[in-house]
């Protein structure tokens, strides 16, 4: 090694270090406010568990909890894009067609609250706005099944299977 | 004046009484005197002073203010069973934690507690945190996991990069003192902050004051050098199918590496227990319980700045984010060595040419 490349790599751990000893020193610099509460940074960010021990009521969380999902089965349209989107898979849909040729029937419509993660992504695809995030929190069970809630509508009978069959092949008949 | 002799006038013992005993009683008075109460303030402060630091509101359930939030740890530790803990990792747990507890007696929380005063004393602690990090390592390989294997070699190879530099630097501090007698280090220090070790060469003890403390960090994986141990908690890793009971042996050594790091730094390098001279004779030649009450200052003093490193430690630790294994390992081979090298060649020069001159 030359005598300059030396002096270079001895200049290099040098900045290096005090390039590290001055970031180490800005972070707890950085964190003397909040230690001693001044100014801006008096107040604690976080939220106490909302329960009886804090007074805290479903009411008094923030207008975009994002809580238990709810699916309004009535506006639900079986689109399954906000399954599509779920990034943990969480949500479970079976859908049969309907009476007529534009309903579809769903049949099964779970979520897992073991999987999900509350990112809020199936409520913001759904375009019939039927999804949506309550202010409910509360979800433990004792078991792995006890987190997943159901919102379709059922398996239907064979006989109306058949019934809806015709049902729509009449309709087809008749556009035709 | 050793410390049996202290005893013996302090507490008026009879001399029927062996010396072991008294040591015993010694060792048993400072865990449950100091160290255990310690741990308990100290483990609360630390959550709360980590909550202020990062905004959050921090315990607030067990007690008042949360206050009883390590009682509430402990019962809820205890009752955790575990019918997978082998007979090894048993045996190895217990290796770590006594090899860890057994540097209390070669640790002088004031003269009176100064049951090993040998020439390789103050290495003593060092040697014993050696054995506690193997106690980690082998603690990892009985396991049964390949993550606890794994987990095992990260505590293994941070330990060893840990230990070179804080080596190097308890050296050079030897070196400065004259030996590693902790007499003959409390001798060579006074009560004011410019008779201390860390300005006793300076900026070359000052230097190695600073490297031993990260480095003990890293020896003991300590927070924020922390990534072998909470990787293993983490993945199944070392000590994850430990019982309640030895989770908390395990989770008191850290505290209690945290304590004896910071008060070997304190003893070498900050003055250790020295409280004024005038102070002390005075007390002492009031007769009475002046020379307990001079031993209990002394003790105080060392205990005081000891948490204040401990303080520091917390403060650096919350305020930086952590590091991985790897990047710990470079950190302490590729600076903390070559730093506490440069503290070890400036000492010995210096000590060197002041002994010339």
């Amino acid at each position: 090694m030359t005598q300059t490349s030396a002096i270079g790599a001895l200049r290099g751990f040098f900045s290096d270090l005090a390039i590290r000893l001055r970031s180490v020193t800005r972070s707890c610099a950085t964190v003397l406010p909040y230690l001693f509460g001044m100014g801006e940074q008096r107040r604690e960010v976080t939220e106490e568990y909302p329960d009886p021990i804090s007074s805290r009521t479903v009411d008094d969380l923030p207008p975009r909890t994002r809580g238990l999902l709810f699916n309004d089965i009535d506006r639900c349209t079986g689109c399954r894009d906000c399954a599509r989107i779920c990034p943990t898979a969480c949500i479970e849909i079976e859908t049969e067609p309907g009476a007529n040729a534009n309903l579809i029937w769903l049949t099964r419509f779970n979520i897992d609250f073991g999987k999900c993660i509350f990112c809020g992504l199936c409520v913001e695809v759904c375009a019939p706005q039927s999804l949506v995030h309550t202010k409910d929190y509360e979800c433990a069970g004792y078991r792995r099944a006890d987190l997943v809630r159901g919102f379709g509508r059922g398996p239907i009978t064979l006989q109306q299977r058949e019934n809806w069959a015709s049902r729509r092949r009449i309709e087809q008949d008749e556009e035709a | 004046m050793s410390w049996e002799t202290l005893w013996r006038e302090a507490f008026a013992i009879p001399s029927e009484v062996p010396g072991f005993v008294i040591a015993a009683l010694a060792l048993a008075g400072v865990f449950c005197l100091v160290l255990v109460p310690g741990a308990i303030l100290l483990s609360f402060l630390s959550r709360k002073l980590s909550a202020d630091i990062e905004a959050r509101i921090g315990p607030n359930r067990a007690g008042p203010s949360g206050s009883f939030q390590p009682f509430a740890d402990l019962f809820k530790l205890l009752q955790k069973a575990s019918p997978e803990t082998s007979r090894q990792e048993r045996i190895w747990v217990l290796v770590q934690a006594s090899a860890l507890y057994a540097s209390v007696a070669a640790l002088p929380i004031g003269s009176m507690t100064l049951l090993l005063d040998a020439d390789m004393s103050a290495l003593v602690p060092f040697w014993l945190a050696i054995v506690a990090a193997l106690g980690s390592v082998f603690l990892g390989f009985s396991e049964r996991t390949v993550a606890s294997w794994f987990s095992g070699l990260r505590q293994g190879a941070q330990a060893l990069s840990g230990a070179f530099p804080a080596l190097v630097c308890l050296i050079s501090a030897g070196i400065q003192f004259g030996g590693f007698r902790w007499s003959r280090i409390a001798a060579a220090q006074g009560s004011g902050p410019l008779s201390w070790g860390l300005f006793s060469s300076p900026p070359f003890q000052a230097l190695a004051f600073l490297v031993f403390g990260v480095s003990g960090f890293v020896l003991f994986s300590l927070p924020p050098m922390t990534p072998s141990v909470e990787t293993g908690e983490l993945s199944g890793g070392a000590g994850a199918n430990l019982d309640g009971r030895r989770q908390i042996l395990l989770r008191f050594s850290r505290f209690y590496a945290l304590f004896l790091w910071s008060a070997i730094a304190a003893l070498l390098f900050l003055g250790g227990s020295a409280i004024p001279q005038a102070i002390e004779q005075g007390l002492v030649s009031a007769g009475g319980g002046g020379a307990v009450a001079a031993q209990l200052l002394q003790m105080t003093t060392l205990l005081v700045k000891t948490f204040l490193l401990m303080f520091l430690s917390i403060w650096v630790a919350r305020a930086n984010p952590r590091a991985r294994v790897e990047q710990v390992t470079d950190f302490s081979w590729r600076i903390l060595s070559p730093l506490a090298l440069i503290a070890l060649i400036g000492t010995v020069l210096w000590s060197g040419g002041k002994a010339l001159l």
